[in-house]
């Protein structure tokens, strides 16, 4: 069975930007509500593809990934659940960065 | 008479292979000449979009109100440098991911959102991060040329 795949800019947005929900309709929050904790919380691979927006803000990633840590899913479930797929290497690096590392927010 | 053009001929050889090999040897240095300021062309231009996007974070975080288009443009602009390092030239340049996450996280990492914005001071780690961030890609760059080129 092939695993089910989230592009960010087709299903969520072109324009991902913002931690909380207060800062906007595709913030990190938002995206982690959406994708993030349903998949976790039922143990379902998901492929994430992010290439295709117009940039990511480090907030979004942090509060989206270090946001899942936080909500209390061990860093190596978060990894497991999740296939990243960019052509951008340094935003895969900067995702596991924040799933690793534990949150940093402000 | 035969023997002696045959003879004129083989004389002629090594000034032959002379004029040849010098052309090759133009042609080849002319190219290399041509492709280092070609590179070197991309490499200013490619630093200058740099600067502006420090100088634009900089204006970003030390603004008094939060800028949402800034905020936009930002994210948009880091987005295109780090794509313009798969293009030629610098598709031949090791510029460490690492680099250009630094760069990412020390523009939109802190104090790049509405909810928790505020104006920074100049002396703000923020701001140093951004421009520390700015010149590791530029010596890495500039370290890339000389290799490459020098």
């Amino acid at each position: 069975m092939t695993q089910p795949v989230v592009n960010v800019a087709r299903d969520f947005s072109k324009y991902p930007a913002g931690r909380y929900l207060e800062d906007g309709p595709a913030s990190g929050q938002a995206f982690r509500d959406k994708f993030l904790t349903p998949a976790l919380k039922e143990s379902r691979q998901l492929t994430i593809e992010l290439d295709g927006t117009r940039g990511y803000g480090s907030s979004f990633l942090e509060e989206a990934f270090g946001g899942a840590v936080r909500a209390g899913f061990a860093p190596d479930i978060v990894r497991q659940t999740f296939t990243l797929i960019s052509e951008d290497q340094s935003l895969i690096e900067e995702i596991y960065d924040y799933i690793d590392h534990g949150g940093d927010p402000e | 008479m035969c023997y002696s053009s045959s003879n004129q001929f083989i004389a002629q050889i090594p000034t032959w292979f002379l004029i040849v090999a010098g052309w090759f040897a133009i042609h080849y240095f002319a190219k290399e000449r041509d492709q280092r300021k070609d590179a070197r062309e991309r490499l200013d231009q490619f630093i200058l979009a740099l600067r502006a996007i420090e100088e634009k974070a900089i204006q970003f975080h030390q603004s008094d109100v939060y800028k949402d288009d800034m905020a936009r443009a930002l994210m948009f602009d880091i987005q295109r440098i780090i794509a313009k390092l798969k293009r030629h030239p610098f598709g031949s340049f090791e510029v460490s991911p690492n680099l250009l996450k630094e760069l990412r996280q020390a523009v939109t990492l802190k104090n790049f959102d509405h909810s928790k914005f505020a104006c920074q001071p100049a002396n703000s780690s923020i701001l140093s991060n951004v421009a520390n961030a700015v010149d590791d890609i530029e010596d890495q760059l500039e370290r890339e040329y000389e290799r490459l080129y020098l």
